[in-house]
C-alpha cells in the first residue's frame, strides 16, 4: 500500500549513535540492541528526509519491527504524565493487540491491554479498573498511542463501564493461580 | 476438581500438537496416524481424533488442552470439544497457501467459543518471508468482525515463554470480559 | 511419494472384492467400509443411509482413541471396537500389516460373535491381497 508522505527519520539519543526509521516498511535499524535505548534522555536529535514509495528501503529489510521501538519510546517517554497529544477527556480502546511475544512486557502489561480490549477507558478509568498505578497506565496509553494501535473516543462516560465489578465466571482469578503456578 | 477446558485449532500443520506438548505437563495423548495427503502438508502423520494435555494449577484445579483436527472432515470432533471450552488458541501457518482465509474461516467455525470466552491467535512460522504481518491478520479480523480485538502473536510452537504468554494472554482477556459482564449481558 | 490407499486402483478393486465377499457371507451386514488410518474411505458397500466419507472420519477417531486408551493402560494394542446399539453392531479393526481399517454395520439379527468372526476374516483377507509374499 502506498503510503501519502512517505519519510526517512533519524532518532538520536546524546551519547548514541543514531536510530533509523523508514516508515514504509514499519521498520527501523539501530547499531545497538534495543534494551540499551536510553529511558531517561532529555534530548534526541530528530532528522526527517522525505522519500517515494519507489526510492529503495534505507536499510537491509526485514531490519526490526517499528513497533518494538514505539513501545520503548512511548512507555519511557514524558516521564510518566500523559504524551503532549493526548487531549483530557479523551477515552481510549485498542484496536489491535501489539505483538508481546516480539516486545519486552509484563503481566501488568498485559492486564491493562486487556482490558483496553473491553471498552472505551479514561486513563482513570483504565487504572481503577486493573487496580496498576495510574502511571502505569499512562505510560502504557503513550505507548499504545504513539503506536496508533487506539481508537480514540470523546464520549462521556458509559455508565457500565465504570470501575469492574467482580468478574461472574468461575475463571475468577485463574490468571493469578496459573501465574503463580508457572512461576512467571 | 475445577477444571477449564482450552481448545487449540487450526487448520492442519499450523502446530497445534507441538504447542500441546509445549505447555502440557503431562505426556500428551495423541491420536496420529500416517498422513496421506503429503501433497496438502508435508508432515508424516496427522491427527485425527484430539490431542490431550494437561497443566495441573493445584491439586484441585487443573486446565484441560485439547488439540482437534485441522481437517474439516473431522469437524464432528469440533463440535464434541467446542461445547467443553471456555477459549481457544487459534493457530495458523503463516507459510500456508491463504493464511488469513483459514484464520477467518476458522474464527467462523469457532465463533461461538470467541462470543462465549476468549480466543488468542498464534500465527506460526512468521520467519517464512513473504508471508501476512500480523497487522494484516488483525486488520482482515476487524473487517469482518468490527467488534473483536483479537490478540495476534507470532509464536514458535516449540518456544514454552512464547506458548505461555498465548496461555496467560487468553485467560486474561476471558477475566477482563467478564470483569465488564453485568446483569448476565455483555458491556462492549 | 507413493500413491494413497484411496487412490490407488488396485487397493480399491481388492477392496471391493472382499467388501463384496463380506456381503455374501453375512446377509445381516448393513454397511461397510475399508479407509485409511487417516480417515478417507477407499471403498464402502453402497448404502444410501450413510454418507460414507463422513463415516470414515470418524472410524478413523474412534480407532486412533482406542489405540490412545490401551496405549495408556499399557495393555498392548488395540484389537477391534464394538459398539452396540438398539439397532445392532458396529465392529471395527486394522487390517494386519497395513495402515487400512475395516468398519461393518451388522443389524441386530446377527450374533456378535459371528460379525467378529466375519470382520477378522475380511480384515485377513484383505491383509493377504496387499501382500500376497508374506501370506
Amino acid at each position: 500500500m502506498a503510503i501519502d508522505a512517505p519519510l526517512l527519520l533519524s532518532l538520536q539519543p546524546v551519547g548514541y549513535e543514531p536510530i533509523y526509521v523508514d516508515i514504509r516498511y514499519h521498520a527501523f535499524e539501530w547499531y545497538r540492541p534495543l534494551a540499551d535505548f536510553p529511558t531517561t534522555a532529555t534530548t534526541v536529535l530528530v532528522e526527517t528526509e522525505p522519500t517515494t514509495n519507489n526510492a529503495p528501503p534505507l536499510f537491509e529489510l526485514p531490519a526490526q519491527n517499528l513497533d518494538n521501538l514505539l513501545w520503548t519510546i512511548g512507555l519511557n517517554a514524558f516521564d510518566g504524565a500523559p504524551a503532549s497529544w493526548l487531549r483530557p477527556g479523551d477515552r481510549y480502546r485498542l484496536r489491535r493487540w501489539p505483538n508481546f511475544t516480539e516486545m519486552d512486557h509484563t503481566v501488568e502489561h498485559l492486564q491493562l491491554t486487556a482490558m483496553l480490549g473491553q471498552a472505551h477507558l479514561s486513563i482513570d478509568e483504565l487504572a481503577k479498573a486493573t487496580h496498576a498505578h495510574h502511571v502505569a497506565a499512562t505510560r502504557i496509553i503513550n505507548a499504545f498511542s504513539l503506536m496508533n494501535i487506539l481508537d480514540i473516543s470523546d464520549a462521556p462516560a458509559d455508565p457500565t463501564a465504570q470501575s469492574a465489578p467482580a468478574p461472574t465466571t468461575k475463571m475468577t482469578g485463574l490468571f493469578g493461580r496459573l501465574r503463580k503456578r508457572l512461576g512467571l | 476438581m475445577a477444571e477449564h477446558v482450552i481448545l487449540f485449532a487450526g487448520p492442519m500443520g499450523a502446530g497445534k500438537t507441538t504447542a500441546i506438548q509445549t505447555l502440557s505437563e503431562i505426556d500428551v495423548v495423541l491420536t496420529e496416524a500416517a498422513n496421506t495427503e503429503r501433497d496438502v502438508v508435508d508432515k508424516a502423520t496427522t491427527t485425527v481424533a484430539l490431542d490431550y494435555g494437561e497443566i495441573m494449577v493445584s491439586d484441585e484445579e487443573k486446565v484441560r488442552l485439547y488439540g482437534v483436527p485441522g481437517q474439516r472432515r473431522f469437524d464432528f470432533m469440533w463440535e464434541i470439544l467446542k461445547e467443553r471450552a471456555v477459549g481457544m488458541i487459534l493457530l495458523v501457518n503463516n507459510d500456508a497457501a491463504d493464511p488469513i482465509a483459514l484464520a477467518l474461516e476458522f474464527l467462523e467455525e469457532f465463533s461461538e467459543l470467541n462470543n462465549r470466552g476468549g480466543v488468542v491467535m498464534g500465527i506460526s512460522r512468521s520467519d517464512v518471508a513473504g508471508g501476512p504481518s500480523v497487522d494484516d491478520y488483525s486488520a482482515a479480523i476487524r473487517d469482518v468482525y468490527p467488534e473483536l480485538v483479537v490478540p495476534v502473536f507470532t509464536v514458535d510452537t516449540r518456544n514454552s515463554s512464547q506458548m505461555r504468554l498465548a496461555l496467560m494472554t487468553l485467560i486474561m482477556n476471558i477475566e477482563a470480559r467478564s470483569a465488564f459482564t453485568l446483569n448476565g449481558s455483555t458491556a462492549a | 511419494m507413493s500413491v494413497p490407499a484411496h487412490k490407488d486402483q488396485a487397493i480399491i478393486d481388492n477392496a471391493a472384492m472382499v467388501l463384496t465377499e463380506m456381503r455374501a457371507l453375512c446377509k445381516s451386514l448393513v454397511y461397510a467400509a475399508l479407509l485409511t488410518d487417516d480417515g478417507f474411505e477407499v471403498v464402502s458397500l453402497p448404502n444410501s443411509r450413510t454418507d460414507g466419507s463422513r463415516m470414515a472420519s470418524m472410524a478413523s477417531s474412534m480407532q486412533a482413541l482406542s489405540d490412545a486408551v490401551a496405549r495408556e493402560l499399557k495393555m498392548g494394542t488395540s484389537e477391534y471396537i464394538i459398539i452396540a446399539t438398539q439397532s445392532g453392531y458396529v465392529l471395527q479393526l486394522r487390517v494386519p500389516t497395513q495402515s487400512l481399517v475395516l468398519s461393518a454395520l451388522f443389524g441386530d439379527d446377527e450374533t456378535l460373535g459371528k460379525a467378529l468372526s466375519i470382520s477378522r476374516l475380511s480384515a485377513q483377507k484383505m491383509s493377504v491381497l496387499m501382500n500376497p509374499d508374506a501370506a
